[in-house]
């Protein structure tokens, strides 16, 4: 292996074990509030969604990294007027890189069966346009033990928990036993 | 071959409970039609002109005999006895009811398979030099890498819900033999100057009724940046591609409009960023999911000398049929679905189980699927070739046609497809029924058919492509000329105006005695039609 492709692995190792211990926490925090109803029909799935109506909706064709001084807003809607407009789950990723942790929601066509893609891209709400019911979230919400890339929602990759470094999210546990060791 | 670990099985058994609920959720009324299609489309399931279709993935074209034993309980149990290989590595079944989708579905999971991402508009399947691991010109295995896409493919938050649908394909090897160029992304494996892994990246090539040659974005990106890299394609895809117009919605539309410098500029500053989000997986990963594909055990010291005892049937399929093997004393079989008669693709239980049965007893329980629509076996003893052709010949599918004109590629068009505008399978069969007596003196002819502007038939990249249009109301048919899926890729050219069913049979028996007439030695068709242009092939056919 050459010079450029060790300094490149060893990059990715130190940057996966940090995006992994500071992601267990949010994780954790995740895990222990279910889907519940916030005033005014709006969906909340993770603690860090708040009532009240948004401060700035981000449509679908607009850039979020073209906002400045997002970080003293409590609630950011990012608009989805049609489900199938996937714009939205890079806006929220965006935002949640950029560190901001207010409330990230969905606002529009949004329904039970995006509810895990969203929460997954960093959303903490939604503001549905036909109601979705909580109980039934929950169940979608807590269906995958386990994905395979991590989450702007604190929950860490499959590689992560496989080779020890998750936070115990998932089948395999703590220390990554999950695989058979199967080979062929 | 990948096995399944517990995180792998828990995801696909997690996914055949939730389509189970959405199934039920559609079949109650709770889930209206249009919400509903994405979901069902993302579980492999099309609603066809007869019946719901089922495309199964074959990851990276690979399967066990197990898998393929599977394949063959599909089409007895859920389908009429037979299943249909697409020129994505897939299979697809055609009589499939919805209110049984989610049984097959979890028939398949207990074999590892699966249908997810098969359709929709997410990333699809990822394909693979079906010689992968045993090519004797290959650099790098690309199974882990395909594996590692797979993985990071599916289910991803981000990018379920692109503006199109999304396709990757890799090859270890120079010789292109998975049409890397006329995809979303094509990824050739390549060494370094210092001897390190990484990757060509070709970014913008696709088929459909604006086909591209993909261009390439960069020149070698380290293996160790392999995943945020393509995270930065789809991040940049999913933000500025098209969404205003289904037709100018694929990735190489954005490339092309922004042209491949400044795309790649865009992909570059996104991949600075996101490089250091953990994207990557570890060094770890990479080796577990790499040791899955060490070599099978291997003989050494045999003899590597073939001998035909004197059949001409025997000795054509091992010259056709049969390619070297980078272990001395192997070989790679090709296993022809393009038997005379036969509708190019498809399979019946018995056939696969055939297949299943030899790749088991002489091919480390290994078969391939191609994107040309056949099988391969890529690990057979020199000294077992007689008994695996004996094998083939019991089951109807011992044809010498490898590459030839009769080895043609035809998408299932008007006869089950909703898009299609016209007929394709009749048309290959015709075409393969008209040149077969001439193709062994034709030599290498790639024909590809397809039945509406979509072009899984890959007409654009066929040697001699056909496309099938509706004019008012009939079925007309355009012939092109030239193209290439190989790594000399290039697009195909209409040669004039369309003909009837018949008449397209005519023309490209005319363009053959062209090019019988104008060759020089050595040339395949391509070499000649590049060297001498349509104006010879356009006079013989409207002249």
């Amino acid at each position: 292996m050459g010079e450029a492709a060790v300094a490149e692995a060893a990059v990715a190792k130190a940057v996966a074990e940090a995006a992994v211990a500071e992601t267990a926490a949010v994780a954790a925090a995740v895990a222990e509030a279910g889907p519940r109803l916030l005033d005014g029909g709006i969906l909340a799935l993770d603690p860090r969604a708040r009532a009240g109506a948004p401060e700035l909706v981000i449509a679908p064709g607009e850039d979020v990294r073209a906002h400045g001084g997002l970080g003293n807003l409590a609630v950011i809607g990012v608009a989805f007027p049609r489900f199938r407009d996937g714009r939205g789950y890079s806006s929220a990723r965006i935002l949640r890189e950029s560190g901001f942790a207010g409330d990230v929601r969905a606002v529009g066509d949004v329904t039970l069966d995006q509810l895990l893609f969203l929460k997954r891209a960093g959303f903490s709400s939604v503001a549905p346009e036909r109601p979705i019911d909580p109980a039934a979230a929950a169940v979608a919400l807590a269906r995958f033990p386990a994905f395979y890339q991590g989450g702007a929602d604190g929950s860490v990759p499959a590689f992560a928990l496989r080779h020890g470094t998750g936070s115990g999210r998932g089948p395999a546990g703590r220390n990554g036993t999950g695989h058979d060791g199967a080979a062929g | 071959m990948y096995r399944y670990d517990a995180i792998d099985r828990a995801l696909v058994d997690a996914r055949v409970a939730e389509f189970r609920d959405q199934v039920a959720r559609r079949l109650s009324g709770a889930l209206d039609e249009d919400h509903f299609k994405p979901l069902r489309l993302k579980n492999g399931l099309y609603l066809q002109l007869h019946a719901y279709m089922l495309r199964v993935a074959i990851p990276y074209g690979t399967l066990s005999s197990r898998q393929l034993r599977m394949l063959a309980h599909v089409a007895r149990r859920y389908d009429r006895g037979y299943g249909h290989f697409t020129t994505r590595q897939n299979i697809q079944y055609n009589w499939i009811r919805l209110e049984e989708a989610p049984d097959l579905l979890a028939d398949l999971a207990s074999v590892e398979m699966h249908a997810m991402q098969t359709s929709g508009n997410c990333i699809r399947n990822i394909s693979a030099d079906q010689y992968a691991g045993a090519a004797a010109d290959e650099v790098a295995d690309p199974r882990p890498w395909a594996e590692l896409l797979r993985q990071w493919s599916t289910l991803h938050p981000e990018f379920s819900y692109l503006p199109r649908k999304f396709k990757i394909a890799l090859t270890g090897s120079a010789a292109d033999r998975a049409a890397i160029r006329f995809h979303d992304i094509g990824l050739q494996l390549v060494r370094g100057p210092d001897g390190a892994l990484g990757f060509r990246v070709f970014v913008g090539g696709g088929m459909g009724r604006t086909p591209f040659v993909a261009p390439l974005i960069r020149d070698f990106l380290p293996a160790g940046a392999f995943l945020s890299y393509m995270e930065a394609i789809l991040r940049v895809y999913n933000r500025f591609g098209r969404r205003d117009n289904i037709y100018k919605a694929r990735i190489k539309i954005l490339v092309h409009d922004l042209g491949a410098e400044e795309f790649a500029r865009a992909v570059e500053a996104e991949h600075a960023h996101l490089r250091t989000l953990g994207i990557d997986a570890p060094e770890a990963e990479v080796e577990r999911i790499a040791a899955f594909f060490a070599d099978p055990p291997f003989e050494t010291g045999l003899a590597d000398a073939v001998e035909d005892g004197g059949d001409p049937a025997f000795a054509a399929w091992l010259a056709r049929q049969v390619e070297p093997h980078r272990v001395p004393g192997y070989r790679i079989v090709n296993v022809s679905l393009k038997p005379a008669g036969g509708i190019p693709g498809d399979a019946s239980a018995e056939q696969m189980e055939a297949v299943a049965d030899l790749a088991e007893r002489f091919s480390f329980d290994e078969v391939r699927v191609t994107h040309a629509q056949n099988l391969v076996l890529p690990h057979v003893r020199a000294a077992d070739l007689r008994a695996v052709y004996e094998g083939l010949a019991a089951v109807g599918l011992a044809a010498a046609n490898l590459g030839l004109a009769s080895d043609v590629i035809a998408c299932p068009g008007l006869d089950y497809c909703t898009l299609a505008n016209a007929r394709s399978i009749p048309v290959a069969m015709a075409v393969a029924d008209r040149l077969r007596p001439r193709e062994a003196e034709l030599g290498e002819l790639k024909i590809k058919v397809s039945g509406c502007i979509n072009a899984c038939g890959h007409h654009h990249a066929g040697h001699i492509g056909i496309l099938g249009v509706d004019r008012k109301g009939t079925e007309n048919y355009q012939l092109l000329l030239g193209g290439s899926g190989a790594e000399d890729a290039s697009i195909a050219q209409i040669l004039g105006p369309g003909f009837t069913a018949d008449g397209v049979v005519d023309a490209v028996a005319k363009v053959t005695e062209v090019y019988l007439r104008e060759r020089r030695s050595g040339e395949r068709f391509l070499d000649t039609f590049r060297r001498i242009g349509a104006q010879p092939f356009k006079e013989a056919v409207y002249g």
